[in-house]
């Protein structure tokens, strides 16, 4: 069944938020973060209006990651700029996590930082991982042990103040 | 020993409790995320239209650029057209149409028309043999199928005297092959128009464009979406679709678009020979 416009309107307004936070994290810098989610519902939506799309949500998150690993790969420099995130107060202990968060994440190689939003902001399998990053599940839980071991400091920085790890989200 | 085999390391539970902090530390942290400007969205259209629009134009041009280099190489061949030297083997001036009622096809029919044509792209000008079969789909014939959606999708519910074969030779040493498709499309209005407005109600992703002969769709490895391309090197299958006002089509389908790229798909679904 063919989607129409109305219908992509009303799909990608309400996975905006979920699509920009995976942009920001994987790119840094919040209007980089709105072109690569522009980029990528451009994308979506050249397909939707001529076929029907099994599973919208997974394939423009898909889609977002692709176009991020595709035009890092482009660019002679691989800088993250997180060092222009928009000036907000740092009292706000949320905040300051974030940015730290971003910093953290710049260490990152941009495959590594794709695999850990996935992975742990998205929540999706290591296997759907490995198959939007062409590479294998196990190449994958090695780069997420790497990087999980790399990010350890920030963590230790900002515990959880509820302290309960539980209860995941996706979107 | 044996009793707890789904017992985790020390190491594996610390890595999962990480994982677990990571996760909660990224939710929280993006909940202090600026607002995205709900604009993009209405971007995103517009882009999507734009940029469909510039590829259409883009396309016409390539496939009016490849209908002259189809037109040039036919008058040639037809000029050229006669015995080869050595007298062994007749050559069949490109002008040549197939007489089944099928639109079968085969090299004795087809070859010169089609070695005719190769060498209008640079990327085959080494090509060094040639062969055309019918009859046998070879398991990769079989999967480009699937994988456009020929037989299961839009246009097949209607089409019949369907003739599958592929086209095959050497560049650089390595096997080229392109699967080719006639069949026949029971539209249900025949005339101008009728097949461009099948093929844009067929559901089938792709570029259509207006030719001489027809709608011609060309689908990109773009165009299936992001599982159609691979992730290697090569840069994925592609697919050339010319629907006639009267109902004939003629489908080219290739493995790798870096080795044939659309254009030449494009001008070979153009050929005449395929349509009598």
């Amino acid at each position: 069944m063919r989607q129409d416009q109305e219908g992509f309107r009303s799909f990608a307004a309400a996975r905006l938020p979920a699509l920009h936070r995976s942009a920001l994290f994987l790119i840094g810098d919040p209007y980089l973060a709105e072109d690569l989610v522009q980029e990528a519902l451009t994308r979506v939506y050249l397909v939707w209006e001529k076929r029907s799309i099994d599973n919208p949500v997974a394939y423009t998150h898909t889609t977002l990651t692709r176009v991020f690993l595709s035009s890092r790969r482009r660019r002679s420099s691989t800088e993250y700029p997180v060092d222009t995130v928009p000036e907000q107060a740092y009292d706000d202990s949320d905040i300051a996590a974030r940015l730290d968060l971003q910093r953290a994440l710049a260490g990152l190689s941009e495959l590594d930082r794709a695999i850990v939003v996935m992975r742990y902001l998205e929540d999706r399998s290591v296997e759907d991982v490995a198959a939007v990053v062409g590479r294998t599940p196990g190449n994958v839980r090695v780069r997420a042990s790497r990087a999980l071991s790399k990010l350890r400091g920030v963590l230790e920085r900002h515990p959880d103040p509820t302290n309960t790890a539980k209860g995941r989200r996706y979107g | 020993m044996g009793d707890h085999p789904q017992r985790r390391e020390p190491d594996e539970d610390d890595e999962a409790q990480t994982a677990e902090l990571l996760s909660v530390l990224l939710h929280r942290s993006a909940s202090t995320m600026p607002e995205v400007p709900a604009g993009v969205v209405e971007a995103s259209i517009d882009a999507a239209i734009g940029r469909e629009g510039r590829r259409r134009r883009y396309q016409f041009a390539v496939v009016a650029l490849a209908a002259a280099c189809v037109g040039s190489m036919l008058t040639l061949a037809t000029v050229v057209g006669g015995w080869i030297g050595d007298g062994r083997q007749e050559v069949i001036a490109a002008t040549a149409t197939p007489t089944t009622s099928n639109y079968a096809f085969g090299a004795d029919q087809h070859g010169q028309t089609l070695a005719s044509l190769l060498p209008a792209s640079a990327r085959l000008k080494e090509s060094t043999t040639l062969e055309i079969s019918s009859g046998i789909t070879p398991p990769w014939v079989t999967d480009l199928i699937a994988r456009f959606d020929v037989l299961d999708e839009g246009l097949e519910s209607s089409t019949s005297n369907t003739s599958i074969g592929t086209v095959s030779y050497r560049l650089a040493g390595e096997r080229v092959d392109v699967a080719v498709l006639v069949q026949h499309l029971n539209l249900p209005a025949a005339g101008l128009g009728s097949a461009e407005e099948a093929l844009r109600t067929s559901g089938l992703a792709g570029v259509v464009s207006s030719t001489h002969s027809g709608a011609l769709l060309v689908q990109r490895p773009g165009d299936m979406g992001p599982q159609s391309g691979d992730s290697g090197t090569r840069a994925g299958s592609a697919a050339a679709t010319l629907v006639a006002d009267d109902g004939r089509v003629v489908r080219l389908l290739t493995r790798d678009s870096d080795v044939i790229p659309t254009d030449v798909l494009a001008a070979l679904a153009l050929d005449g020979a395929w349509l009598s």
